[in-house]
């Protein structure tokens, strides 16, 4: 009903010992499936690091571009919504507790001052990755 | 324009919006919630899609492709990644998948003994990430800021987990069974991607490992080149470049499974803020549906067509109502064909209200154990597993 079995099995063992005899193709797994085909490829992708960098000199500007995106891109940040002082407070120690985050406790308070006028900068503003 | 939406938002009652991804420029999006504005992007093998994150890569689906038909194309499947370490490279010849822990004979399995050892099975199915839709909560939550689109439906092709599991053989000590994929966390002290699913679950010959997905080896982003397919339950048990699987005999207690991912245990997983409830993992999805071929602030003409998809969750879909006056009066949709009872259904409505002027078309999909999607959208600190019937807010003349 849901699945959709039946492949026949002699087409299965053709293609097997075609693959099989041919040592070349070995980084290519290819299986008939009723009409079509899927074929595994190796494959190799560039992927963006996206922007890693808080501007500005204040400690928590600077803590946020050491710390925050150690782990993920700004625009995790960016794209927040406004969120209250305690709730980034929350995030800091989760990221700390949790994800293994080596920010000192002691600029948490600069920390929070930052991302919470940053966040609320960029909800009243736009996004930017 | 953020207010806009916010006042659009703030407009409409009963319902909320399909999450009409209105396009403002060329490269930007804006979802209709509070700090929406999003830029499109291309990431590797995609096409341009919402980007919500760039590292580790969160990018959704735009809700016009849902309008284009039953199944989501590979190139514009939603990414959703954790973790900062992900390969960016897989050699075909040299992965293996690992099958280990409670069972008699362990396995190294190469893709190619996996594509040619095991009786393939195909099977439709909707991967929902648990938070989507979460820009929509009220209150706000912190995390991925989605709109409806971090969603897709895939033909997915593979082999039974249960196959596999019975191969290597389960010990009578098994419990659970555990996944993990390529990815790692950026620091070593951040706690891998694992999820465990529940033995009989497991072996109840619908998981399956796939290695094709609509008839095509699986994006880099989605996956490459196996991922676990749970069908009827949200994507976060869907682990991707699923490399390794063990058998454990004991409920896992690892931070993703014990800590994070949880809802109350309530129905339709809804709490007030700071209420204390029992939480417990997200399992099973509920039914959704949205309309597609009707964005907000459209003028129609009645009689009108109404279309869209919908799905079941764990079940089929039994039914889709759709209203043009915010659920006074109701019509029932035609289904299209059906893909089986995990897929995106279409459907469509002929509607030929009395009413002129400004009102909000919105549809109910109600599934084969008689769950309807609830009126009222839910909320807890997690944003997850959000189910309520959608709309759209429209000029009828």
């Amino acid at each position: 009903m849901t699945l959709r079995w039946g492949i026949p099995s002699l087409r299965i063992l053709l293609s097997l010992s075609f693959v099989a005899t041919i040592p070349g193709t070995a980084g290519t797994a290819e299986k008939d499936l009723g009409h079509r085909t899927i074929v595994l490829k190796s494959v190799k992708i560039d992927l963006p690091k996206g922007n890693l960098k808080f501007e500005g000199d204040a400690p928590g500007a600077r803590a946020a571009t050491t710390y925050c995106v150690m782990c993920h891109s700004r625009g995790m940040i960016d794209n927040q919504p406004p969120l209250s002082r305690e709730a980034w407070k929350t995030e800091i120690r989760k990221m700390r507790s949790v994800y293994g985050c080596t920010v000192s406790e002691g600029l948490d308070e600069e920390l929070v001052d930052f991302l919470f006028q940053y966040n609320h900068k960029a909800a009243s503003v736009s996004s930017q990755h | 324009m953020l207010r806009a939406g916010a006042l659009i938002a703030a407009s409409c009652v009963a319902s909320t919006f399909t999450g009409a991804l209105r396009t403002f420029a060329e490269g930007s999006i804006q979802l209709p919630f509070e700090n929406g504005a999003r830029h499109l992007s291309t990431f590797p093998q995609k096409r341009s899609l919402v980007l919500q994150r760039s590292w580790p890569p969160m990018l959704e689906t735009p809700m016009s492709v849902f309008e284009q038909g039953v199944f989501t194309p590979n190139d514009a499947f939603y990414v959703r990644w954790h973790l900062g370490s992900i390969p960016n490279e897989i050699d075909v010849a040299s992965f293996r998948l690992r099958i280990h822990g409670e069972v008699k004979n362990p396995l190294e399995l190469s893709l190619e003994q996996l594509q040619h050892n095991f009786e393939p099975v195909q099977l439709a199915a909707v991967n929902q990430c648990s938070g989507n839709s979460r820009g929509f909560f009220s209150p706000r939550v912190p995390g991925g800021e989605w709109g409806n689109g971090a969603m897709g439906n895939a033909l997915w092709t593979g082999i039974r987990l249960k196959d596999l599991l019975q191969r290597a053989g389960l010990k009578a000590s098994a419990v659970q069974v555990r996944f993990n994929g390529m990815d790692n966390g950026a620091k070593p002290e951040t706690p891998d991607f694992v999820k465990a699913l529940d033995i009989s679950h497991a072996m109840d010959g619908e998981v399956m490992v796939a290695y094709g997905m609509n008839d095509a080896p699986l994006p880099m982003l989605n996956g490459f080149p196996l991922r676990l397919v749970v069908p009827g339950w949200f994507a976060t048990y869907w682990v991707k470049m699923l490399n390794d699987i063990e058998v454990i005999d004991h409920i896992d207690d690892n931070f993703w499974m014990k800590s994070a991912y949880l809802i109350p245990d309530t129905p339709e997983a809804d709490m007030k803020p700071g209420e204390k409830v029992k939480m417990v993992p997200i399992n099973r999805m509920p039914p959704r549906s949205f309309i597609t071929n009707v964005q907000d602030g459209a003028k129609l003409q009645a009689p009108f067509e109404v279309n869209g998809i919908a799905f079941g969750g764990d079940s089929g879909v039994a039914k889709v109502l759709v209203s043009a006056d915010n659920g006074a009066h109701w019509e029932s949709a035609g289904l299209d064909r059906d893909y089986g009872q995990y897929s995106f259904r279409r459907w469509t409505a002929r509607l030929n209200p009395k009413e002129r002027g400004m009102n909000t078309l919105i549809s109910r999909a109600i599934n084969l154990n008689g769950v309807a999607q609830p009126m009222q959208p839910n909320w807890n600190p997690g944003g997850y597993m959000r189910a309520v019937v959608e709309g759209v807010r429209v000029e009828i003349v």
